[in-house]
């Protein structure tokens, strides 16, 4: 099905439209959660409360943008909501070098993925993400669109609603915020 | 560690970033490298930060759970139904505050009208023994013409 067909489908509540729209674009969602709260029983809980989101709300869907525009915006603002509904995890403040127990409660019990990782690529993912999630609001969700879910700076400036060298500006500034906040991090570190 | 090795490392590490993203001029960039080569703790720090930045290029694709469309389907039913209660609920429970409060002012109504009928003939009586003492029986204060009745 085309995309337009797809859309007036599923506002007719036609259910193997709604099964198709799940294929196709499940992955998508799932890394995009992923991507902001880096564990993947909250992903896949995220995951379905985009779905059940998108089938409230695809009457709302006017069709200026594209139907994967609009679902990454829906999977970014409930990675937003949800890691602000549970701030505590992700302080990137609350990781104090000198004590490996603040570093454990980074999201040790729930990071089932990270089975085959090494501990110390844990550990490394797990300061990285705490670093991403203490940027502006507007450079995590164009870093990690970015980097993480390989979303084009096209792509992004429609999802954003921006312009295109506002995206690259973004990302640009992103990256050297986190290398300072790595540095800093590490630097408490130093032998 | 020397003060004049001190004063190298942190600006070292003001200029990491800098190194990283390639913008340090030649001489700059000899010197940092040459810093590196003799002080390990700096090696150390940026070998922490470039790990550190490079684990989101070793990141897995999580694969989605085969059975998210049946779970989906399984959730929206569920909310079908609570929202058919919900609704019921939105409806009924107005109508049977409205029924308990017409009931209770009806009872009120009727326990309050059986209290004044009884307090009505309580009064008529009390009123009418005030009214045979004290209002119109002036004996007690006209004397004078209880000799005509004694007569």
């Amino acid at each position: 099905m085309i995309e337009t067909e797809l859309v007036e489908a599923l506002k007719q509540n036609n259910s193997s439209a709604f099964k198709e729209l799940v294929e196709r674009y499940q992955s998508m969602v799932l890394n995009t959660c992923y991507g902001f709260v880096n564990d993947s029983d909250d992903a896949a809980d995220l995951t379905q409360e985009v779905f059940i989101k998108i089938y409230d709300s695809i009457h709302k869907f006017r069709g200026d943008a594209k139907l994967s525009t609009w679902i990454y915006r829906i999977s970014v603002n409930k990675s937003l909501n949800f890691i602000r509904a549970n701030k505590k995890r992700y302080m990137f403040g609350a990781i104090d070098a000198e004590n490996n127990i603040q570093h454990q409660n980074l999201m040790v019990a729930h990071d089932s993925d990270s089975a085959d990782a090494s501990i110390e690529q844990t550990e490394r993912s797990k300061i990285l993400f705490a670093a991403i999630n203490s940027l502006s609001k507007n450079q995590q969700i164009a870093f990690s669109l970015n980097k993480l879910d390989n979303v084009s700076y096209n792509e992004i400036a429609e999802i954003m609603n921006i312009s295109l060298p506002a995206v690259e500006s973004l990302i640009h500034r992103a990256k050297l915020n986190l290398q300072k906040k790595l540095i800093n991090y590490y630097k408490k570190n130093l032998p | 560690m020397s003060k004049q090795n001190k004063m190298k490392c942190r600006e070292i590490h003001q200029n990491i970033s800098s190194y990283l993203n390639g913008s340090l001029s030649g001489q700059e960039f000899e010197n940092f490298e040459s810093h590196l080569e003799t002080c390990t703790s700096c090696a150390q720090l940026l070998a922490n930060v470039t790990s550190t930045l490079s684990s989101i290029d070793v990141r897995a694709q999580l694969q989605p759970n085969p059975y998210l469309y049946t779970r989906l389907i399984q959730e929206i039913e569920n909310r079908k139904q609570k929202g058919w209660i919900a609704g019921m609920q939105r409806i009924l429970q107005p109508i049977a505050f409205v029924a308990i409060l017409i009931i209770g002012v009806y009872l009120g109504i009727g326990l309050g009208n059986n209290y004044v009928v009884i307090d009505e003939e309580y009064a008529s009586t009390e009123m009418q023994n005030f009214v045979d003492d004290y209002l119109f029986n002036d004996m007690d204060y006209e004397p004078i013409e209880s000799f005509l009745l004694d007569k």
